[in-house]
């Protein structure tokens, strides 16, 4: 009784296309997202670093606010909300949008964290070495923060890459909603699952094992 | 819209969130995040201590967890589940989802605490004669708990976040509330808006905690 | 004319003040000693004289440059001035011939080749030769240490700061990096030195100077001072020296 779900082998293949198609959207939205989010991050850490209590604040209400809501909401709100306000975008590019802001939010902490976690003693020891300040962010502090980020900014992209499954309710299909339509077309969950699971497995896991390869990398020092 | 009229529809969402949302919302995140501890205790546990086989399959577990977006388990969950014979309706799956996924970053929390006790701790504790199990319970795990604590409150602020994804396999809780109320009021902005403040609300005051905790911990160890 | 010139220092953390008045002169080639309790503002008077802290009131002048006057050009004054840090603060994502060569190269100007060959000359002077390439956290800190005090030397200043430069060490490898100092205050370098190791002021240091409070108390030779302090501070400051 228990294991008499017999796996259609012929199902899952003439299906197979169609999760490959989600599976390049997944991808897709992924890496547009990915590469916005890191500006966002990139800005958002420079104004919460800033010496402007203005714009520090600003980054820090941003920041804090995306942490405190759920992804879905965002979406919904984008989604939903941006027609309204008249803004008329593809629903492809709202995920983009969605995914870009809120892991930015995120990307933006690791970054200011990384900075900060570098001791005051090192800024002193380029000072007294008679480093210019661009000579000290260059040669000193930006390499060694480098190692504190960019691991841990590979493993957000292993977050962003689970979230663009939410991307889905707005009618985009990418993986997830590939599967759930396949199961929905054939009555046959695992074989629609299964495969598409298979996918995003490889797909997040290497992000998360090459994040603590990286880590274990750099730590040459 | 006129901002008196924009300010009765928020308040009628967000009466009505609060009736029919914030309870589910609020069980979901309880009992949930309780049985993602004790599922995350175990596991962690259990591949701190190396058990072999079971450690392999445990890590396994974590890593479908961590592997698959939260959605596609509920899915999975929802529509699997059924041709096995077990039956569970949505809020159950929803729980069960919720558990088995907070659980799996919880166990690695408590993994990750658990290794990082210094290994003079489990030599001092040896050499006044304890043995395994209470160089555990009474040297290890109490130092390891206070590691654990600020990243087990941020991860429960991802649980409750989470919690919303279930909306979509249609159980009533905040998110389904306003999602359904913004399609007969046709206010998207305010409707989640006041949405948003309401999980705000909830997240905002465990993650200041966390990193107070955090901070705490930092200073402590420095 | 002194190389080393500190004229009414004051220095204020908050509303704590730090130094409180220091007034002072070092001729070239001289090596003085800075000892006191913890908090008398030793340390923070050696910070002051490359600029690393920021003064109230007063004046500094090193070679001839008013430390904290607006329009100092601070990297021009810093590499005149070599500094060694009580933790060492080698860059630890450079190796320790990257960490002499960089600043050399790169704040200095000199020739990457000219850098080598002077991280190789200086790390065996300093007595590790064979680490080159090895990263700085892969060092004892003595032998960190003594990565630092070539780092500093490499930049060829006219006068070197050395905040406690043993007191994260073990005591079995303080000797040798004393050693190193004293041969180089024999070499004519002027040297401010903050320790507690009295038996290096005795040895290598032309004067003495007592702090406490953000005050100095009392100056003099060395070992008149350790032996025969005629202040009440620095007596009870030598006992508890002496009895550790």
């Amino acid at each position: 009784m228990f294991f008499d779900y017999d796996i259609n082998t012929t199902v899952m293949v003439k299906y197979l296309p169609e999760l490959c198609w989600g599976l390049r959207n997944t991808a897709l939205v992924s890496a547009v997202g990915m590469a916005f989010a890191l500006v966002v991050a990139v800005f958002t850490a420079l104004a919460r670093l800033s010496r402007s209590r203005l714009l520090s604040k600003a980054a820090a209400a941003y920041v804090e606010s995306i942490r405190a809501t759920p992804l879905l909401v965002q979406v919904y709100f984008l989604f939903f909300g941006l027609p309204e306000l008249g803004v008329l975008l593809p629903a492809f590019t709202v995920g983009v949008i969605a995914l870009a802001l809120n892991s930015g939010a995120y990307g933006a902490e690791i970054i200011r964290a990384g900075i900060e976690h570098i001791h005051k003693t090192q800024y002193e020891a380029a000072d007294s070495l008679a480093l210019s300040y661009a000579q000290k962010m260059r040669y000193v502090i930006l390499p060694q923060a480098f190692r504190n980020i960019f691991p841990p900014l590979v493993g957000q992209a292993s977050y962003l890459v689970k979230d663009s499954a939410l991307v889905s309710v707005m009618g985009v299909v990418e993986l997830t909603k590939a599967a759930n339509t396949v199961q929905a077309e054939t009555f046959r969950p695992l074989e629609a699952f299964l495969p598409a699971m298979a996918m995003y497995l490889v797909l997040i896991l290497s992000l998360i094992y090459g994040a603590s390869f990286l880590e274990r990398r750099l730590r040459r020092w | 819209m006129h901002p008196a009229e924009a300010l009765h529809t928020a308040f009628s969402v967000f009466k009505l969130i609060l009736r029919e949302g914030v309870p589910v919302t609020l069980s979901l995140a309880v009992i949930g995040y309780v049985l993602a501890m004790l599922i995350g205790g175990c596991v962690g546990l259990v591949r701190f201590l190396r058990m072999p086989v079971l450690s392999q399959l445990l890590r396994g577990y974590v890593d479908c967890m961590r592997g698959l977006p939260f959605l596609m388990i509920v899915f999975f969950l929802y529509y699997v589940l059924p041709f096995f014979s077990i039956r569970l309706d949505a809020f159950e799956t929803a729980v069960l989802a919720l558990s088995l996924h907070s659980g799996a970053y919880l166990s690695e929390i408590v993994r990750g605490s658990l290794e990082a006790i210094p290994f003079g701790q489990h030599e001092a504790a040896k050499a006044l004669a304890l043995s395994p199990a209470k160089r555990l319970r009474y040297v290890i795990a109490p130092q390891a708990v206070r590691i654990a604590l600020p990243p087990m409150a941020g991860q429960s602020v991802l649980h409750i976040k989470d919690t919303s994804v279930v909306s979509i396999i249609a159980l009533t809780e905040m998110t389904r509330v306003a999602r359904v109320q913004m399609q007969s009021n046709m206010e998207p902005l305010v409707t989640f808006a006041v949405l948003a403040v309401m999980y705000f609300a909830v997240c905002y005051p465990v993650l200041r905690y966390a990193s107070g905790l955090e901070q705490k911990l930092a200073a402590k160890r420095a | 004319m002194p190389i080393v010139s500190i004229l009414d220092l004051h220095k204020r953390f908050d509303h704590l003040e730090v130094l409180k008045g220091i007034s002072l002169e070092v001729d070239p080639g001289e090596t003085v000693v800075f000892a006191g309790p913890s908090g008398s503002g030793k340390s923070t008077l050696l910070r002051c004289l490359n600029g690393l802290e920021k003064i109230q009131r007063g004046t500094v002048i090193v070679d001839r440059v008013n430390v904290h006057a607006p329009g100092t050009d601070m990297l021009d004054l810093r590499r005149r001035i070599g500094m060694v840090f009580q933790s060492f603060n080698l860059f630890p994502h450079l190796t320790v011939e990257q960490n002499i060569t960089m600043p050399l190269t790169k704040a200095k100007g000199v020739s990457l080749a000219q850098a080598k060959a002077a991280a190789k000359d200086l790390l065996a002077k300093v007595g590790i030769g064979d680490k080159l390439t090895v990263y700085p956290n892969n060092l004892s800190g003595g032998q960190q240490q003594r990565a630092a005090i070539a780092r500093a030397l490499a930049m060829e200043p006219k006068v070197m700061l050395f905040d406690e430069p043993t007191s994260a060490l073990d005591p079995e490898l303080t000797g040798g990096i004393l050693q190193i100092m004293k041969d180089l205050a024999d070499s004519g370098m002027t040297m401010l030195v903050v320790t507690h190791e009295m038996s290096f002021a005795r040895q290598a240091a032309d004067r003495m100077i007592f702090m406490d409070g953000g005050v100095v108390v009392e100056e003099g030779e060395p070992s008149a001072l350790i032996d025969n302090p005629q202040n009440e501070r620095t007596r009870q400051f030598m006992q508890q020296i002496g009895l550790k």
